[in-house]
């Protein structure tokens, strides 16, 4: 394992170091957390050799959330990323990091708030007077003030309780918390512990309110993008035929995931995976082409990660992507 | 068999902890997604045991290397800053820096520098593990008796013989003090690595298991890297017994003559 990362890790250095197309690259991606079933994807592409057949031989790592893999990334501790364009944008406008998104993968982001049945909150209005746990940093905390506008909510009526990731969905299930940020993708799961402890989780998403931001990518280096364009058009490809035939075969792509990731249950994986569908598959991928942006949507994204950020909103954010080598 | 009364009080202990947990979580009614049962943890365990086994030989890796590193770098240092003032006084102002630096502040500052690697997490073990070590070795050369060194220096021993014959001996019994804390910490070091920075290992194991609500699991990585310390512990013990068996019984017999 340990020579394996190693290896990985200096082999991407390698990538990045502006060589020719050679026949088998090496590549190391950094996902933007710990593999749950929602990386599917990538490890049933990677175990299928989805990469391999477009001279890529693909090796995968956890992430520590996006903030973080946009920092690896730039680092050149992995050649590509999996993180949110918020990350990505920030970094690039604050700091002048220079990463880009490379190919849109969620067309519209995950945030929600869950919320208990018994607890008898149904929608966003219902949170006023509620106490609604968080993590410092944590996006949905930036993003809720508009969500609230658009929900008629009083933002000033809601009490924000600071508390570890880890501990946040089991202070949710014993009540100690009325509502909890997380991403619509982990229902599946964490809805099944919570059935355990006789309750039901429901979800109130960010996007039903209208608040549709594009959200998970994959990024590079504009470095990787000017030496090696070759590398990057092959690893897109690669990610779209992993994310195609994984969606047509989930339950075989959550197989392969499993066998991989010995901590996922079979069961949560296809439950994830399956959510995790419906945020890349959509009726908006469709019209903008698979992996493509809308320039409403994404200039409406920009508005709301400036906003959020307090980054000064007249920065031309489109130089933080470029989808321009996607098949 | 007098070794083993002597143990029985520790394994009436632990068992005992084990009943009352068992009977309290039980009595109460506690859910397992806050605390489950030992047999909770044990069944959870066992299911899934070649997965856990993995994980436990990678923790196991970091800590032996992070603590080997410690030890290796500690003993020369303690020499170092026992055989001069100036040294000492250059030195330790930058090992209590290392020590004030909250480690899980440093670990991912560390993996961006050197790669997700095993060297990261190494380094981390070694940093939590080593200051206990070099204080308690220092305090031991510096713990002789002034008569001795007096003795050795009227019998013409130069300053490496008198480091090593004199000092170094006297300094065993807190060198295994130290040992002893080192691989403790170790344990601990290598768990604060694996949280920011590893896809293996019994830190990885908690998180995983407590985002997937697996509970028992992230449970039972708890226990194992208890166990693992009680191990590295005893094995420490059992070393200083085997090579020093004067100094593991300091209090009822003194060093060898120097």
């Amino acid at each position: 394992m340990m020579r394996r990362c190693i290896a990985a890790g200096l082999f991407a250095l390698a990538a990045l170091a502006a060589q020719p197309a050679r026949a088998q690259d090496r590549v190391l991606l950094q996902l933007d957390w710990i593999p749950t079933g929602e990386h599917a994807a990538y490890f049933s592409g990677a175990a299928r050799g989805a990469w391999r057949e477009h001279g890529i031989e693909l090796s995968l790592t956890r992430g520590y959330g996006s903030g973080d893999t946009v920092n690896k990334v730039a680092a050149g501790t992995a050649a590509f990323g999996v993180a949110d364009i918020s990350a990505v944008m920030a970094a690039r406008a604050r700091q002048n990091t220079t990463v880009r998104s490379i190919m849109q993968i969620y067309t519209h982001s995950p945030h929600s708030l869950f919320v208990l049945r018994s607890s008898g909150i149904t929608t966003f209005q219902g949170l006023e007077g509620r106490r609604i746990g968080i993590t410092p940093g944590n996006s949905h905390r930036l993003y809720f003030p508009e969500v609230a506008r658009r929900a008629g909510t009083n933002p000033d009526r809601i009490t924000w309780v600071n508390t570890d990731a880890s501990a946040m969905a089991a202070l949710l299930i014993s009540r100690r918390l009325d509502a909890a940020p997380f991403f619509a993708i982990h229902h599946y799961y964490q809805n099944k512990a919570a059935q355990r402890a006789g309750e039901e989780i429901i979800v109130l998403p960010f996007v039903e309110t209208g608040f549709a931001i594009y959200a998970t990518t994959l990024m590079a280096t504009d470095e990787t993008i000017q030496r090696n364009p070759d590398l990057v058009r092959r690893f897109l490809r690669g990610a779209t035929s992993a994310f195609t035939w994984a969606n047509a075969n989930q339950e075989e792509a959550c197989r392969l995931h499993v066998q991989r990731n010995r901590e996922v249950e079979l069961d949560d994986c296809q439950g994830s995976l399956r959510a995790t569908m419906s945020y890349v598959f959509t009726d908006h991928a469709r019209q903008t082409g698979f992996g493509r942006q809308d320039p409403e949507r994404l200039r409406f994204t920009w508005e709301q990660v400036a906003a959020s950020q307090q980054i000064d909103p007249a920065w031309d954010y489109r130089q933080a992507v470029d989808v321009s080598l996607l098949p | 068999m007098a070794r083993f009364k002597a143990g029985l009080p520790a394994w009436i202990a632990v068992i005992g902890l084990f009943i009352a947990w068992e009977a309290g979580v039980r009595f109460f009614g506690i859910r397992e997604f806050i605390l489950p049962t030992p047999s909770a943890i044990w069944t959870a365990t066992i299911a899934v045991w070649p997965m856990v086994l993995d994980h436990t030989m990678s923790t196991l890796m970091t800590v032996l290397l992070g603590f080997a590193a410690s030890v290796l770098v500690s003993l020369p240092l303690a020499m170092l800053i026992a055989s001069s003032r100036a040294i000492s006084a250059a030195i330790y102002p930058l090992l209590v820096v290392t020590q004030s630096i909250p480690k899980v502040a440093l670990a991912p500052i560390l993996i961006v520098a050197l790669g997700a690697n095993e060297l990261p997490r190494v380094i981390v073990t070694f940093l939590v593990a080593f200051f206990p070590l070099v204080v308690a070795s220092v305090a031991g050369l510096m713990a002789t008796p002034p008569e001795l060194i007096e003795l050795g220096r009227a019998c013409r021993a130069g300053r490496i013989q008198e480091l090593l014959r004199i000092r170094l001996p006297f300094a065993v019994p807190f060198v295994f003090g130290g040992l002893k804390v080192a691989a403790a910490l170790s344990v601990v070091g290598a768990v604060v690595a694996e949280f920011v920075g590893a896809d293996a290992g019994l830190g990885y194991l908690i998180q995983t298991s407590m985002a997937f609500f697996r509970t028992p699991l992230a449970f039972s990585a708890v226990v194992i890297l208890a166990i693992m310390g009680i191990v590295l512990f005893q094995a420490v013990s059992i070393a200083e017994r085997i090579l020093f068996p004067w100094s593991s019984g300091a209090e009822t017999s003194a060093p060898p003559a120097a």
